[in-house]
Order: structure tokens, then C-alpha cells, then sequence
């Protein structure tokens, strides 16, 4: 496989990698903290895409994530952030 | 918890979120700052918790998404008060509840004592309302210390008091002073004499010279030990101290008249019931009875776990009572009469052994008279100066 053929990462990911910077400060990365399987924070939401009982779709920056489970509740939904609880049972990043 | 106690305070609601597209109302509301928790899913609806006015704000987001909005239930403050608007009554007790709470909890409710025994507690009360602290004083008006320094100045029995201000309630714990023995002035002289003409059962002596012994009759006045106490050649004066048991004659005359006043129950009632408040009495009923009557006095004060509240009731009974003259035969004055010798017979000697010598009644005029003698057993020892001529 050539070298072009590779997808390269972008520029800024490299340069934070390069000079070992967090790669919170890159433009467009949400933070997410789990709890176990019971609650998740997400910083940097910026809408609901889909809801059901079963899945709920956010949209952030970068890339949409999927949440799988069972009776999901959204406990808190303000500017940025975004709390979900109810049991998880998979996490999707749909790049 | 502070967070649902603000919910409360200011009121929210659970609404329900149907058809068209609830996602896009979802988002278009929470970028416009709504406020939105809880949301939940079920069989195509959501349901959520919002504020009041944030839900008057989401109408317009719902035309413009196609969804339709329903509240499902409210709760909170504003809504109970809503609901009982029209019911004045329950508003205006809860402020007249509250009203009250705050005056009463500016007085004192009740006063307890521990550690009083020769100090009645009445005296105690008695100092403390000369002091301006009862019933119903104003908390903010009370010195205790001041009440305390005073207190132990006003009663001599008393070592240590504290006046400790619980809420409404005074708590006096007092210390009793234990009094020492009078000191015997062991540097004057003097004799033991008999201070009752008896015979002598046990003698103790701790100090001087015998005169008597066990076993001997004495009459009232009589040495029994000498104060002047023979060393080598010389006679030293003492200060005389014996114990001296004697058994002793004791009189006892009762006087029964024939003609007595009886007084009998009429059992005609009247009945006077009044609220208490502090130490103030607000009569409900007043009735009273002619003549004499006997008067009954019941107090129900009203408890809240443990603690006296400032009110109660006071019930009094009066009874009427008939006075007549009546004539004892000697028989029945003669059982009187020893029922009062039994009381006097208590009365003086207690729980000391006293044996009856003799007994006997005679009528005496317009009276029955009994004469009991006693046998008793008890010390006569009395000391007695010695004056010495210097």
C-alpha cells in the first residue's frame, strides 16, 4: 500500500501528539465521563438527533454517538451538557 | 435535595411530548435556555419535567416542530396555593399558627427543679417570682445570673444553683449544703442533769464524773454527771457530755366534747371549668354555690411530647355542705377519744417503743376526758452550766 493511500491524520492531531499536549484543547473533542454502566456526562453536545426507549443519538462537533440501552433517561440537557442515565450497554461513535 | 426544595418553592409540572419531531423540539427549547430534566420515553412519547414559564415558552417551539404538548401533572407551591386559593381559612391559620409560635416562644413555658430536699420547691418558685421569673416571663428579661447569685444569697440551705434556658423551658438544678454540727465550747464546765424524772436504762458517758447509774431513779433537775472531775488531788472543771436513756412517764389527755358541729354533704354541685394561659386564669363558667361548701381544685395541663405546654384547664368542684349540732353519747365519744390518743400517741413519740401504763376516761362536765400514761424510752441528759466565781 503506498504512502498516499494511507489516511492521514489531520494536522492538528498531530501537532498536539507531536508536543504531547491534552487533546482536550483540540477543536471539535467532547469529553465524556462514564459511570460504570449507570450514567454518562457529556460536555459538548449540540442536539439530540434521535431519542427512543432504547437508543439516543447526540450530535457533538466532530462525530454523532450512539448510546444503546434500556429505558435511557435524559436527566439533564442544558447548553453543553448532556446527562444520561439508565442502564448503557454500548457506546457507538458513528465517524 | 436544595434543588428540589427550590423546585417545590417555585412550582414545575410533568408534560408529555407526542408525535411530529420531538428531537428537534427538544433541541430547539434547550438552545433557547429552557430548562428540561428527567425526559423519559415510552410507547412514542416523552415525558418531562419543566418550569411553569418555560412550558408557556415551548408552545411556540411545538407549533413550529409538530409536536403536541400536554401536562401531566403539577406540582409544587404555586399550584397548592392555587388549588386552595379560595380557602382563606387554612391560609390564615398557618399565619396565625406561625404568629403564635413566634410570641410564646418569647415566654416561659415551664419551670423544673432537681436536686431540692430541704428546700420546698414552692420556696424555690417563691424566690425565683420575687426574682420576676415565672410562668409566662418574657425569656429576654431573665438574668440568670443574676437570679442565681440572688437565690443563693436568699436561701442558706442552698450551695449551688443553675439556671439553665432550654428553649421555653428553666431548668433549676440546686445543691443542697450539708451543715456541719454545731461545735460543743468543750473550754465551759458543766453537768449533765436529768431533764425528765425517769429511770435509767443505758448511760454513756463521754466526758466527767458518773453520779448515777444504770438501773437508778432520777428525778428532774437531778445530777447525773458531775462536771467537776477528780485528778491526783486537784479537781479539774470539765465540760460534761453523757447519753443518758431513761425510761420516762408521759401524760397524754384527751378532751372530747359531747356537743359537736357535724358537717354532711348536701351533694348539690357546682362546677366552674376555666382555660389556663401562663399563670393567667380565663374563667369559661361561673357558678357558685350558697353558704358553705367544699371546694375541689383539678388542673389538666396539656403535654407535646413530654413538654408542658403554657395552657391547660382547671375544673372546680364545689360541694355544698350542711353544718348541724350533735350530741355524742359517751360511748361515741369515748371511741373519738382514742382515736385522737392513737394520733397524738404518733404524733409524739414516732417511731420510739412506748408502752400504755394506764388508761383512763371520765366525764367531765360537758366533756369526755382520757388520760393515758406512756412508758418511754429516751434521753434526759441536759447539760448545765457551772458557774465559777473568778
Amino acid at each position: 500500500m503506498s504512502r498516499s493511500a494511507k489516511k492521514r491524520r489531520p494536522i492538528s492531531v498531530r501537532v498536539v501528539k507531536a508536543l504531547e499536549i491534552p487533546p482536550d484543547l483540540l477543536p471539535g473533542v467532547f469529553h465524556m465521563e462514564v459511570l460504570g454502566n449507570l450514567e454518562m456526562v457529556l460536555q459538548g453536545c449540540q442536539g439530540i438527533l434521535s431519542y427512543d426507549n432504547k437508543s439516543v443519538c447526540i450530535a457533538t462537533a466532530k462525530m454523532p454517538v450512539r448510546f444503546w440501552g434500556e429505558n435511557l433517561t435524559i436527566q439533564s440537557m442544558t447548553g453543553h451538557q448532556f446527562i444520561l442515565r439508565g442502564p448503557i450497554r454500548s457506546i457507538e461513535f458513528l465517524d | 435535595m436544595l434543588l428540589k426544595l427550590l423546585r417545590n418553592a417555585k412550582g414545575y409540572l410533568r408534560f408529555q411530548i407526542e408525535g411530529g419531531f420531538p428531537e428537534k423540539f427538544l433541541n430547539q427549547a434547550v438552545e433557547d435556555g429552557l430548562q428540561i430534566w428527567n425526559m423519559s420515553q415510552k410507547d412514542y412519547c416523552i415525558t418531562a419535567y419543566t418550569t411553569p414559564n418555560d412550558y408557556h415558552k415551548m408552545r411556540r417551539y411545538a407549533k413550529r416542530t409538530g409536536v403536541r404538548l400536554s401536562v401531566a401533572k403539577k406540582y409544587g407551591l404555586p399550584f397548592v396555593r392555587f388549588r386552595y386559593r379560595k380557602r382563606w381559612g387554612i391560609g390564615a391559620g398557618i399565619v396565625i399558627a406561625v404568629l403564635g409560635m413566634v410570641v410564646m416562644n418569647q415566654f416561659l413555658w415551664q419551670i423544673t427543679i432537681e436536686g431540692n430536699q430541704r428546700v420546698s420547691r414552692q420556696q424555690l418558685l417563691d424566690g425565683l417570682r420575687d426574682n420576676g421569673v415565672g410562668i409566662g416571663s418574657r425569656l429576654s428579661q431573665i438574668d440568670t445570673l443574676a437570679v442565681e447569685q440572688d437565690m443563693l444569697l436568699r436561701f442558706d440551705n442552698l450551695a449551688w444553683i443553675a439556671l439553665n434556658l432550654e428553649g421555653s423551658s428553666l431548668h433549676i438544678q440546686v445543691d443542697e449544703r450539708v451543715l456541719p454540727p454545731e461545735p460543743i465550747n468543750t473550754n465551759d464546765p458543766c453537768n449533765v442533769v436529768a431533764g425528765k424524772t425517769g429511770v435509767i436504762q443505758v448511760m454513756e458517758v463521754y466526758v466527767g464524773q458518773p453520779m448515777k447509774q444504770k438501773g437508778e431513779a432520777v428525778q428532774e433537775g437531778e445530777l447525773l454527771v458531775s462536771g467537776v472531775v477528780t485528778m491526783g488531788e486537784k479537781n479539774v472543771l470539765r465540760h460534761a457530755r453523757a447519753k443518758v436513756l431513761a425510761q420516762v412517764e408521759e401524760e397524754i389527755t384527751i378532751e372530747v366534747p359531747f356537743r359537736q358541729k357535724k358537717q354532711t354533704l348536701t351533694g348539690q354541685q357546682a362546677v366552674n371549668r376555666s382555660l389556663l394561659f401562663f399563670d393567667m386564669e380565663l374563667p369559661i363558667t361561673r357558678s357558685t354555690l350558697p353558704g358553705e361548701c367544699q371546694r375541689l381544685e383539678e388542673e389538666w395541663p396539656v403535654f407535646f411530647f413530654g413538654l408542658r405546654l403554657p395552657f391547660g384547664w382547671k375544673k372546680v368542684t364545689q360541694t355544698g355542705i350542711t353544718s348541724e349540732i350533735i350530741t355524742l353519747t359517751e360511748e361515741e365519744a369515748k371511741v373519738q377519744a382514742m382515736e385522737q390518743l392513737e394520733q397524738e400517741r404518733r404524733a409524739r413519740f414516732g417511731n420510739r417503743e412506748a408502752q400504755r401504763k394506764s388508761l383512763a376516761g371520765e366525764v367531765r362536765e360537758d366533756r369526755f376526758v382520757l388520760h393515758a400514761l406512756y412508758l418511754a424510752v429516751e434521753d434526759i441528759a441536759v447539760p448545765r452550766e457551772i458557774l465559777v466565781e473568778e
